[in-house]
């Protein structure tokens, strides 16, 4: 649930509100207390926030009660949803809020008349709330995995009924629930549409609508602060100009003129009216094809990045236009060539592809669109073929190794029977990167936070080749893992409960493993490939795996050699404390003056010489995750 | 193990940059005019000056030299005969250019009179060798960067040593040299006047020094060209801009194909980003280059108590810090640097997918072109090539982890084998190897709900729209059409350089569908408006409602426009604040006006200083007129 709320603030910040209904409490603090007792609201709705993670923190568990009931809990909270939106409306009158309750239980809490749940899901139809129910396991925790206690399964059975009264519900169980909540999804994309105008065919012009289908995101913005002072404070760039040859002299922003390069010299551009003369100039909104030209023209490689989604206006109207045109692309194998200019005054038109597609759920015929390159994006020399060298041509007995490889390697969209040779990128391949810069961000601010672990195995396992994982699997299941699993103690266990074991791993899987491990073999010996002494030095051995953790191991390391000498003053220094007390410290080490001179030459000597003892507990670290893969 | 070092250098520096010498020979024989009175001199002479500045204008800084043999006059350090250095190895300027447009335009008067060709046909090629090398070497003194030297030569002569054995053996010494250093020699040979070029005679014995070198990659450095064609100019300039143009690897990376077995291979861009001339400001007193620094300032509530003084702080002394519910969550550069070096280097197959899988939107950014690199790792080639093989027979493509170098994010990419394309000169267009596609990652792709059409498609609509696709269709390549935003840069530029007016009109954008041929179909057009329902405009109609429109939101425009100027003279002249609140155009538009002087890289706030003087002017003039008038 911490997670939960943390995302809210990562992602949603400015634009949300969360309020807390606890069920089952003593006390009955709730507008509607008359009538739903025992459901207390812990402070009203607002934009999420760390006190209200403290305050969920300081929640003080209570024995469960029989008498509450859970369909009044979410009547409330839908009635204070409702209160909120109607706060927000006043303020802004189109508004359209997306209301969520998630629910969590644990199955032990009645529901008191399950009868009426028809009756009330109708009422609560009306609202366009969306729900989610958890269910947490209370006996997962508890290490029994197959009895669940009868008021559970009365109260699953329930909420199954009701779900399929609401409109819009869905339940999830812990450990699917976390799975999803434990993947940083970036901030919630508004479906705006890029472009809306006629798709101008010759003098025929189809209403259409652009989204954005796929497109390259950026690494999260920040900001900077110095290292330099004691207290927190924000770094702004200045920018200045002096003169390359003497850059002692200043020169003020409003006494430069441009100029463009030209070989050896510089053609200078006093007058405005020349400048704009080299622009391009007086474009107007367009989607125009200029043809249509055979698929094969289209270099699949020769595509820039991003596509966008074409959808008629109206579907109704027009007798699907669109839809015809694109079905008739589609039997002639054609594609069509466009000229784009998505706003007025661009700088320059683009060229764009407009491509056929089959849309697999809807079944309807739209188009996609990306850009081509023009004649100066292509790269203007030829390559070689690289086959001349008839010496190094594969044989026979090679390219069978190979073919049996790829067969053999087959990632598959859907694969239930080996997990780890799944790979589809419409679920679940989420950024390495940012999901691993999320996860520090919760690190920073809660290092206790038990999910973690949990997220940053995740993320190792995304970019873990399924040959790894799978090698992974099998040495760590003939490690001595009982021994292991004391040492991690009671951790270990929760996360057992967790996640349920898939034990199904068929001998099926064990021969192919076999067949896998047979094909490398047979590779490796009919390509014989040499290792030349330039790999080694080339090679850096410690990018395999500069997982977070290094992050930790090098900071201490950091102010060990360093400040040995300092310490006695830095205990005396109390820690910096900012807006939110213990929650985010400075690294004092930061801090000092004299230690920034030095610091990249320090590291850089620490990262020689600490090496070994680098490595030895990288593979420390190898073994537990090894372990938690096969938890998983 | 010569090519292998260049490889490591270029990957260390990431900037080489280019010499060429173009080697022009001057005798009477190139002077010789074709049926289409053009000369091979005056081509090759025109596709250096057009390669020199085409490469200014995209901002490279490649250097070039220009030196005629079999000359009359002779200029070189040597003293040699018949050797006439006419641009030394440089970065052209625009003297250079406007030099070589001077001979072009008039070789009688600028080129035979001045220069002239050498009586004597037999040539000392060891001479022009030595000259070169001498060219190049007070070159890579002056500078420490490594240079790709290379020399193209432009000839019609297939053997100007007379077959003088003595010259020859002389002339084949020297040349190794030069290849012994790195030094490559392209040849571009006229043929189609004095019959065939018989490469044999000579020039082979020259170009093929390498010992492993195998017939086609001799090939590689010798192009023919037809003076009888009357394309010969385009062709001579397309190959000249070829060989000129530098494959540049991205650098060398391991393709794993499981934790074991890798292979070595290059990188390179298939698709390349606008090139541009630099854009650059100058002081505008003395007309030097300016520089922009970044400092990095505390932004400090306290500066009063430090006096106002700033605290500029280095590079090293600033972290980054994520905004997170109120609050900064601090990061020091060495975690962010380790965040985003996350992941291991170089490609790592995790498996094979069907190609039908790949679907159009999997692509995000450049892609790239993956050769292998046998210098690395013995044995690559010969893996690369089955695989290659296999993936194309089995119509598969790999999903791989890309991530070229240590600071670069982590990516999956699809690696698509693709067959070689030419176009319909049979020329290059890609070539056959191991793609680099790049895919989205899952919070890359949006899921966009479609509504399901109620309505079944009209098989009739599908005919009329099949028709109206034939009408439409034309040949398309990847070299048809040209960027019209560039080209306009690139020809005022030129313009500017060679002191022409501007006249822009000539660049056109043509990115357009072919009317004429639009309107032979119009009653398809017709019958699928009337069929569908939607909206018929011929291209005028467009173009007049655009214009209404336009006029409407401009009369709005400039009524508001003319409001908000008024608004300026009136009321706001003397409020700073209320004057900033206007935007930059505006306020160049008021004071272009009032005729006060800006320059074009002016800044806001100095406008509205000027605007405030010109008022506070304004308002004393007004004062001393009254007084004189009282």
């Amino acid at each position: 649930m911490c997670v939960l709320i943390h995302k809210l603030i990562l992602f949603k910040q400015k634009k949300s509100a969360v309020g807390i209904v606890l069920v089952g409490t003593e006390e009955s603090k709730n507008p509607y207390a008359e009538n739903y007792p025992n459901i207390s609201q812990t402070s009203t709705i607002k934009a999420p926030s760390f006190e209200l993670i403290s305050e969920i923190q300081n929640i003080q568990l209570e024995e469960d009660r029989e008498e509450t009931d859970l369909i009044s809990s979410l009547l409330v909270a839908s009635a204070l949803l409702l209160d909120c939106e109607n706060v927000m409306k006043t303020k802004k009158k189109n508004l359209t809020v997306k209301k969520t309750i998630y629910l969590f239980i644990n199955g032990e809490t009645g529901i008191s008349d399950p009868e009426e749940l028809d009756v009330i899901a109708i009422d609560i139809n009306k609202y366009n709330i969306e729900f989610i129910f958890i269910l947490l396991s209370k006996t997962a925790v508890e290490g029994n995995k197959n009895t669940k206690s009868e008021i559970r399964l009365k109260t699953e059975h329930n909420l199954d009924n009701f779900t399929t009264y609401l409109n819009d519900s869905i339940i999830l169980k812990y450990k699917k629930a976390m799975k999803t909540i434990l993947k940083f999804e970036d901030k919630t994309k508004l479906l705006r549409s890029t472009f809306k105008g006629d798709l101008e065919i010759g003098p025929v012009g189809i209403p259409i609508v652009i989204y954005t289908k796929a497109s390259k995101e950026n690494f999260p913005t920040m900001k900077k602060y110095s290292l330099l002072s004691k207290e927190f404070t924000l770094v702004k760039s200045e920018r200045s100009y002096h003169l390359i040859n003497d850059p002692t002299i200043e020169i003020d922003p409003n006494d430069r003129i441009t100029g463009y390069k030209y070989g050896n010299d510089v053609l200078q551009f006093e007058d405005e009216n020349e400048l704009e003369k080299l622009k391009l100039k007086g474009l107007n909104r367009t989607f125009k094809v200029i043809g249509f030209t055979k698929k094969s023209n289209i270099i699949r490689h020769h595509l820039i990045g991003g596509c966008d989604l074409i959808l008629p206006m109206n579907p109704e109207s027009n007798k699907n236009a669109l839809g015809a045109m694109t079905k008739a692309m589609h039997k002639m194998k054609v594609i069509g060539i466009i000229r784009v200019v998505k706003r007025r005054n661009l700088k320059c038109p683009s060229l764009c592809y407009l491509a056929p597609y089959k849309d697999p759920n809807s079944n309807s015929w739209i188009m996609l669109s990306g850009k081509l390159p023009f004649v100066e994006n292509l790269p203007q020399y030829t390559f070689n073929d690289f086959r001349t060298k008839k010496s190094l041509q594969p044989n026979k007995t090679q390219l069978k190794a190979i073919d049996q490889f790829i067969d053999k390697f087959t990632l598959e969209t859907t694969n239930e029977k080996n997990k780890n040779f799944n790979f589809d990128l419409e679920k679940g391949i989420f950024n390495p990167v940012t999901q691993l810069f999320y996860s520090e961000i919760l690190k920073k601010l809660d290092p206790n936070l038990e999910n973690i672990k949990i997220i940053q195995n995740n993320i190792k396992k995304i970019i873990t080749p399924p040959i790894q994982k799978e090698e992974e699997s099998i040495n760590s299941e003939n490690n001595n893992h009982d021994k292991l699993l004391k040492e991690k103690g009671i951790e270990i266990e929760i996360e057992k409960g967790n996640y349920d074991d898939d034990d199904d791993d068929d001998e099926i899987e064990d021969i192919n493993v076999q067949i896998r491990k047979k094909i490398i073999e047979d590779i490796k010996v009919n390509f014989n490939l040499k290792k030349s002494q330039n790999l080694e030095r080339k090679r850096n051995p410690e990018s395999l795996f500069t997982i977070s953790e290094n992050i930790d191991l090098k900071i201490p390391k950091r102010k060990k050699k360093n400040e040995n000498e300092n310490d006695d003053k830095k205990e005396k220094e109390p820690f910096q404390k900012f807006t939110f007390n213990d929650l985010v410290k400075v690294k004092k080490d930061e801090n000092n003056d004299s230690d920034n001179e030095n610091l990249d030459n320090i590291q850089f000597g620490n990262d020689n010489s600490g090496s070994e003892s680098e490595d030895l507990s990288d593979d420390e670290d190898n073994d537990n995750e090894s372990l938690f893969d096969l938890i998983q | 193990m010569n090519e292998f070092q260049n490889e490591e250098e270029t990957i260390s520096t990431l900037s080489s940059l280019d010499s060429v010498i173009f080697l022009i020979d001057s005798r009477s024989s190139m002077f010789q005019p074709n049926e289409y009175y053009q000369t091979a001199f005056e081509n090759s002479l025109k596709a250096a000056r057009l390669v020199m500045s085409e490469k200014i204008v995209q901002g490279g800084s490649d250097q070039f030299s220009i030196c005629f043999f079999g000359t009359n006059e002779s200029k070189n350090p040597h003293n040699f005969p018949s050797i006439y250095i006419h641009q030394e190895l440089d970065v052209p300027g625009i003297d250079d250019i406007q030099k070589l447009n001077d001979i072009q335009t008039d070789i009688d008067q600028n080129f035979i009179s001045n220069i002239g060709h050498s009586t004597n046909d037999q040539l000392d090629f060891s001479q022009i060798f030595f000259t070169c090398s001498t060219i190049f070497n007070k070159n890579t003194v002056a500078s420490k960067n490594i240079f790709g030297n290379r020399i193209f030569i432009f000839t019609c002569d297939d053997d100007p040593l007379k077959k003088d054995e003595k010259l020859l053996k002389k002339s084949v010494d020297k040349c190794k040299e030069l290849t012994d250093v790195g030094i490559e020699i392209e040849l571009f040979a006229f043929s189609g006047l004095e019959g065939n070029f018989d490469h044999n005679a000579f020039y082979e014995k020259i170009i093929s020094q390498k010992e492993e070198e195998t017939e086609n990659q001799w090939r590689e450095h010798f192009s023919e060209i037809e003076m009888t064609e009357i394309d010969n100019f385009n062709i001579l300039l397309s190959k000249v801009r070829k060989r000129e143009n530098k494959k540049a690897t991205l650098g060398t990376i391991h393709l794993q194909l499981t934790p074991d077995i890798e292979i070595a291979v290059k990188v390179y861009s298939s698709i390349e980003h606008d090139k541009k001339a630099k854009q650059i400001y100058l002081d505008s007193k003395t007309k030097q280059e300016v520089e922009t620094r970044t400092k990095f300032v505390e932004q400090l509530d306290y500066t009063e108590q430090l006096d106002g003084k700033k605290v500029v702080l280095r590079e090293t002394q600033v972290g980054q810090c994520f905004e997170y519910g109120g609050s900064y969550i601090l990061f020091n550069p060495h975690e962010i640097s380790s965040i985003k070096r996350y992941g291991p280097l170089g490609l790592q197959i995790f498996g094979f997918k069907p190609l039908e899988s790949l679907k159009l939107y999997h692509n995000v950014g450049f892609s790239n072109y993956l050769l292998p690199n046998e210098n690395f790792l013995k044995g690559s080639t010969t893996l690369y090539s089955a695989l290659y093989q296999k993936m194309i027979e089995k119509k598969v493509y790999a999903i791989a982890l890309f991530k070229l170098r240590k600071n670069f994010g982590l990516r999956f990419v699809a690696l698509v084998a693709k067959e070689e394309i030419l176009d319909e000169e049979s020329e290059q267009v890609s070539p056959a190897g191991i793609f680099v596609i790049k895919l989205p990652f899952t919070n890359e792709i949006r899921n966009i709900p479609i509504k399901k059409n109620v309505e079944k498609i009209d098989e009739q609509i599908v005919e009329v729209s099949k028709s109206i696709i034939k009408n439409m269709n034309f040949h398309f390549e990847s070299t048809s059409f040209e960027n019209p935003e560039l080209q306009k840069l690139y020809h005022g530029l030129h313009q500017k350089a060679m002191k022409i007016n501007l006249n822009q009109d000539l660049i056109q954008d043509v990115i357009f569908p072919d009317w004429e041929g639009l309107e032979k179909a119009d009653d398809l057009f017709k019958e699928f408006v009337d069929l569908t329902g939607v909206s018929y405009q011929t291209e005028e109609n467009r173009k007049r409602n655009r214009e209404q429109q336009m006029q409407k939101k401009n009369t709005n425009k400039r009524f508001y426009k003319t409001e908000r100027l008024e608004n300026l003279k009136s009321q706001d002249r003397k409020n700073k604040d209320l004057i900033k609140l206007y935007t930059l155009k505006e306020l160049k538009e008021f004071l272009k006006s009032v005729e006060v002087k800006f320059k074009s890289a002016e800044r806001k706030m100095s406008l509205v200083e000027k605007v405030l003087e010109y008022f506070s002017n304004l308002e004393t003039n007004n004062l001393n007129e009254q007084q004189n008038n009282n």
